[in-house]
């Protein structure tokens, strides 16, 4: 059977510019002038994703991993709409989902079942897809009546519960998860990845960033190693979760 | 024209505005007694204090007074909140915008029409003033309405040149403080048109609320058409700070300088 290609990304590089010495005050740029030092920092580069490719079809469960630093969470981003690539091209097939981080945008002082409203708004969802998924949402964070709580009387586990069961609900065809199953207690984690396998058997796309090779091992179908130079593996999870033990 | 609109009001992304400015009023009057009611308080407060100090102690004497400062502190109070919450709405919300695909000026927008509705809200004090002094409402009244809707324009695209200059430079936050003190005085809201000696008039249009708040006051109290210039000054300034501040949201990048 050949799959359908749904992320597809070709010579991507990363460069961050960054000011350093740059003046950030109009106290130091007078200063600055009255010394007749007129130079305003220098411009820095530091390149985080150096052309990296790959191809992910349809109804792959990714598993990504590498040290800190070497760019996954940025190549999520990247491929999320939230940066632009330096250089090179990208392309999805799809609506993508995004889970950097769950519960973006919760406001303190309003209750759970308002922030769920204003969460999946966010997250880019119609009020027809928020109405009809509400029920189940509350079901899945197993919140009961606490749901009519303000946010900030929440704990974080019950937070991410009820971040997770939103971001999980609606539908998506790509789903980018970057280490957010490493909040939780095991019971939550345990829930929350039946239903990551429950989307992957329904033939979605995941990408899951982790520095767990036994998760990658048990749960995706393919891993990708990231390292400074680029990918350094490609292939089948157990094989990726042994090659990234070694990195250390 | 059409994208033009789409990205610029993020006619897209409704829903999320709409859910942006629920969470703004819900937020912004939790926990007070008066509540909403404040909308209305502020203004006709800080009117009543100007009020007093320019006619008692200062001993102005433009007639209808308090309706002169009336219908220019209610749109002065928006412009001011707008924008000094408004300065802030990329590098408040950074942590947002790292994390989901946002067009950042729909933060910007749903700010601007938050106290869009504050300033809908405490309109009323504006028509109790009208009643009061005796002043009728008339068809030319609704030309107030058509100057609110150029500085709400206005107010919108400075709010987002603004958050994109707050990223790179963060001493405008304090500087917009001051600016606006002098930008209270330099504009007609606490004196009408008869007062600025005439040979300086032509200089009230190198303020962009110049004739935007001459419009507010002509079209509250003389029942005519407002001076043409006023509409037209006000459309040109326009037409370069929309350009300007369009031109700034198409830059993606702005996420990664937060």
């Amino acid at each position: 059977m050949i799959k359908n290609i749904v992320i597809q990304v070709e010579n991507v590089s990363k460069l961050f510019v960054k000011w350093t010495n740059a003046p950030s005050s109009i106290k130091t740029i007078l200063t600055n002038i009255l010394k007749f030092n007129f130079s305003f920092g220098k411009k820095e580069y530091h390149e985080v994703i150096q052309n990296l490719n790959f191809t992910i079809h349809q109804g792959d469960f990714v598993g990504i991993m590498g040290r800190n630093g070497v760019g996954k969470s940025t190549l999520l981003k990247i491929l999320s709409g939230i940066y632009t690539p330096t250089s090179g091209f990208i392309k999805l097939t799809g609506r993508t989902m995004p889970l950097l981080e769950l519960g973006a945008g919760f406001s303190a002082e309003l209750s759970g079942y308002e922030n769920i409203y204003l969460n999946a708004s966010i997250l880019g969802f119609s009020k027809n897809e928020i109405e009809k998924n509400i029920d189940t949402i509350i079901q899945f964070s197993e919140l009961g009546e606490e749901i009519h709580k303000p946010v900030k009387n929440y704990s974080s586990g019950m937070l991410v519960r009820l971040g997770f069961a939103i971001a999980s609900h609606i539908e998506a065809d790509l789903l980018f998860f970057d280490e957010i199953l490493a909040v939780g207690d095991a019971g939550f984690q345990k829930k929350c990845l039946n239903k990551i396998n429950e989307l992957y058997a329904k033939n979605k796309t995941i990408i899951l960033i982790t520095h767990d090779p036994a998760q990658v091992a048990a749960v995706c179908n393919r891993c990708i190693v990231i390292d400074k130079k680029g990918i350094i593996f490609d292939g089948n999870a157990t094989d990726g979760a042994d090659v990234y033990r070694k990195l250390f | 024209m059409f994208n033009f609109l789409n990205k610029y009001f993020c006619l897209e992304n409704k829903y999320l505005i709409q859910n942006l400015i629920q969470r703004n009023m819900k937020i912004r009057y939790r926990g007070s007694w008066l509540g909403v009611l404040w909308t209305v308080l502020i203004p006709a407060m800080t009117s009543l204090v100007y009020f007093i100090i320019f006619k008692f102690i200062l001993r102005v004497s433009i007639p209808n007074y308090l309706l002169i400062i009336f219908s220019g502190l209610i749109p002065w109070t928006f412009l001011s909140q707008t924008l000094v919450s408004g300065v802030e709405s990329l590098v408040a919300n950074q942590s947002l915008l790292n994390k989901v695909p946002l067009r950042p000026n729909s933060l910007t927008l749903s700010e601007g029409i938050t106290y869009f509705i504050n300033l809908m809200l405490s309109l009323p004090v504006l028509i109790a003033a009208m009643l009061y002094y005796k002043v009728p409402i008339s068809f030319y009244t609704i030309q107030y309405f058509i100057f609110l809707g150029l500085l709400f324009l206005f107010t919108y695209s400075l709010s987002i040149i603004l958050s994109y200059g707050f990223v790179y430079f963060r001493d405008l936050k304090f500087l917009l403080g001051i600016i606006l003190q002098f930008w209270f005085y330099l504009t007609p809201i606490m004196y009408d048109k008869n007062l600025i000696p005439e040979k300086y008039f032509n200089l009230i249009y190198l303020n962009p609320l110049g004739p935007i708040f001459l419009g507010f006051h002509d079209s509250i109290l003389n029942p005519d058409f407002v001076n043409t210039n006023y509409y037209l000054a006000a459309i040109a300034w326009l037409m370069v700070l929309i350009p300007i501040s369009y031109f700034l949201t198409k830059k993606s990048n702005v996420v990664e300088f937060l």
